[in-house]
């Protein structure tokens, strides 16, 4: 074969149908072939010769050693063989080749290639996924602060849109002593409901445990810092943009889902420390954003024997060293309810004592309570313990109980029928804008395998907030959940299986028909916390005061304690 | 080969780094978008187009994975995929660098996303002392950092040593 320098060999392309680029050896001048000799390039598609890496002198950027691969064994068979890659082509045909042959031959000892920071920071390791790149933080100091840039995560090529799932306890306080069943749980959303158009026919969905809420045999978490501490009230709020707040009586931490990091809040004001207090009863933390100024919230309701009113407090994320007191001239908020979080508002229900079928709505941007009226003509079904709180369309909406369902026996699950009659959704939509609002009625079919009369609320999907229910099955196996397509007014169906046992011996397995269960949606957001919610050491904003506990809970008879968050942390 | 492309028959010459000539067809090297705008901006194709940083091999492999492309742009996407999956099977961390090179500078999208899609599923399940290997990086903490970044990220580092 002729040499390499001075005579180069033109190679083609050929219809390659076995996969094996080969290569027709050319005469000296272009285009202009000598001898038509097939040679069978040594380089194949596949590369299995293992590939050795020759470059020309000038654009060696790096002589490391050989890292691995049995890349420098192979390397010295090469050079044994007097045979260089970059000489090609000729398969050893022709040992003399030009100069160049030989100035290679002689450079070719440990010739590595090598990726320049910059490539492998945009090609490779936003290619990578996240429990490899929290690994990775090790490698380098660059590589640390490379994954750790707030501009990392949006520029991965990550389509890892996944499932969140929570199973919270069931019972009177939603967040109560027993935390056995609050666990959380990690799910990738199928494939037929990621985008239009839907297909999805049972599809199931595979659950893992997620390494977040780990708890011992009692039932504390030990993923906290605080593991010690006995906790009467503890749980997890709800997600937003992959971050939920976790809370153990008046600790709190912020817990972002894809990193698993996890930053301890400001202490809020305990009232069980000054015994003049009425005991807590119930205390539930909610979360929430405001949009407008990217501000995330944690609202803390306390409700306090022989006290109609609860008590709340608020803290922003990263702004505040303590909490502030809101919602003076407080509604009765129903300890028991349900409560739905929609795009910076907090629907709850309120305490049906006095009002029955009416909801309060609570702004985490202005800080305010509204009292929305009950839905006309349903105020007297309406139900306390069987109403189900759900988002439909961006909106908060309520299901309504139809009694009469009671006498088709079977269908009772639990003493609690809801909704579903004739095979058939009953909705009251509320519609806002601005203060004033309307409730919408609608009617939605369900499907026909839609299993039992009662269903579940478990969360929305994007894009347009699909909304997800489940029915009330007592099949552990696997959990039939249907999304509701705005569009087409239709269900689709998709499964999640089954659920791992729970590594704490002694917990409840997760059981579909009484844990209340919520599927959150999440996008994969590897940013750092400190990042996504910077502490901002700001001045006293005007106006707001220092949380104090009102010992009988009335405004006008105000014996405030001012407790300071750091004396509230003594306590062991 | 069947190609609804006019003027299939016009070639141009790539010169490898280590002198070698390939002789492509213009739909074959219109994979590439340097190419493409070498092209377009009035550049002969009676030219030697040099590609001064791919060596002969490389360019061998990287024209297969063009013609391929071009040829089978209106065929079936399956086809394709298990093409790209066959081409890059048992390729080693050299060569799949030397891909992510040439397919970086010479503007090839479908391959530098394959090549280094390859790289990101070799090296994530290893541990990070044998990636600072594979990349050359040098360690530059202390062990008291390190095992302090560790400890941050300590869900991340089940199962390895």
């Amino acid at each position: 074969m002729a040499g390499m320098g001075k005579t180069p060999s033109a190679i083609e392309i050929e219809d390659d149908k076995q996969q094996r680029p080969r290569a027709a050896a050319a005469g000296e001048e272009k285009g202009k072939a000598l001898e038509e000799e097939e040679v069978d390039h040594r380089i194949t598609a596949s590369g299995g010769d293992g590939a050795i890496e020759i470059e020309d002198k000038q654009h060696q950027r790096a002589a490391a050693p050989a890292a691995s691969e049995g890349k420098g064994k192979a390397l010295k068979e090469e050079e044994a063989s007097k045979i260089t890659a970059s000489g090609g082509g000729g398969g050893g045909s022709d040992g003399g080749g030009g100069e160049k042959v030989k100035a290679l031959a002689e450079v070719a000892s440990m010739v590595v290639v090598f990726l320049s920071p910059d490539i492998v920071e945009e090609e490779v390791l936003t290619r990578l996924p996240v429990k490899s790149l929290m690994r990775f933080k090790c490698v380098s100091k660059l590589w640390c602060s490379t994954i750790s840039h707030p501009s990392f995560s949006k520029a991965r090529y990550s389509d890892a849109s996944s499932l969140f799932i929570v199973t919270y306890p069931y019972n009177d306080n939603g967040a109560g002593s027993d935390s056995s069943s609050l666990r959380c749980f990690y799910a990738t959303l199928p494939h037929s409901c990621r985008r239009p158009p839907f297909g999805g026919q049972g599809e199931e969905v595979v659950v893992k445990e997620s390494q977040l809420l780990h708890q011992d045999e009692h039932h504390q978490f030990t993923t906290l810092p605080l593991c010690k501490y006995k906790y009467k009230y503890s749980g997890a709020t709800q997600v937003i943009n992959g971050l939920f707040c976790l809370f153990a009586d008046n600790h709190a931490w912020v817990c972002s889902i894809t990193t698993g990091e996890m930053r301890e809040l400001p202490a809020s004001p305990d009232p069980n420390l000054s015994n003049r207090c009425a005991p807590t009863t119930t205390c539930k933390y909610y979360f929430g954003f405001v949009p407008t100024c990217n501000e995330y919230k944690l609202l803390r309701i306390l409700w306090r024997r022989n006290h109609l009113e609860p008590y709340c407090m608020i803290l922003t994320l990263g702004e505040d060293s303590s909490w502030r007191n809101c919602g003076y001239n407080m509604p009765q908020i129903y300890k028991a309810g349900d409560a739905v979080y929609i795009d910076g508002t907090l629907y709850c229900q309120r305490g049906f004592d006095s009002c029955p079928g009416e909801f309060i709505a609570f702004s985490f941007q202005d800080e305010t309570f509204q009292v929305i009226r009950s839905p006309p003509r349903a105020s007297t079904t309406l139900n306390e313990s069987s109403l189900v709180l759900l988002q439909f369309r961006g909106h908060f909406a309520v299901a309504q109980e139809k009694k009469r369902s009671y006498r088709i026996a079977e269908e009772i699950r639990g003493g609690v029928v809801r909704g579903l009659v004739h095979r058939k959704l009953e909705l009251w939509v509320l519609e806002q804008s601005g203060p004033s609002y309307e409730w919408i009625y609608q009617v939605i079919d369900i499907p026909r395998d839609f299993p039992g009369c009662g269903f579940r609320f478990l969360g929305n999907l994007p894009p347009a907030g699909e909304m997800l229910l489940s029915g009330l099955s007592t099949d552990k196996s696997a959990m039939p959940v249907y999304s509701y397509n705005h569009t087409t007014g239709k269900f689709e169906k998709f499964v999640i299986g089954q659920f791992p046992s729970s590594p704490c011996p002694s917990a409840a397995s997760v059981r579909t028909d009484t844990n209340t269960l919520r599927v959150y949606y999440y996008e994969e957001d590897i940013t750092p916390l400190n990042d996504l919610i910077p502490i901002v050491e700001k001045k006293k904003k005007k106006g707001s005061r220092p949380a104090t506990l009102n010992v009988y809970g009335h405004d006008s008879f105000p014996l405030g304690l001012s407790f300071l968050s750091d004396v509230v942390l003594c306590f062991d | 080969m069947a190609s609804s492309i006019e003027n299939n028959n016009e070639k141009l010459t790539l010169k490898s780094s280590d002198g070698e000539e390939f002789l492509v067809e213009k739909h074959v090297a219109l994979q590439s978008t340097l190419l493409q705008n070498m092209l377009d901006s009035d550049c002969s194709s009676a030219d030697v187009i040099p590609l001064p940083k791919i060596d002969a091999r490389t360019l061998a492999l990287v024209l297969g994975y063009c013609k391929k492309h071009a040829d089978a742009s209106s065929s079936k996407q399956g086809e394709l995929n298990s093409f790209d999956s066959e081409f890059l099977k048992d390729m080693d961390m050299g060569a799949l660098f030397n891909l992510v090179l040439a397919a970086n500078f010479m503007e090839i999208k479908g391959l530098l996303d394959i090549a280094a899609q390859k790289i990101a599923d070799t090296i994530k399940d290893k541990p990070h002392q044998e990636v600072r290997e594979i990349f050359h990086v040098e360690n530059d903490y202390t062990p008291e950092e390190e095992a302090a970044v560790r400890e941050e990220n300590r869900w991340a580092f089940e199962g390895f040593p």
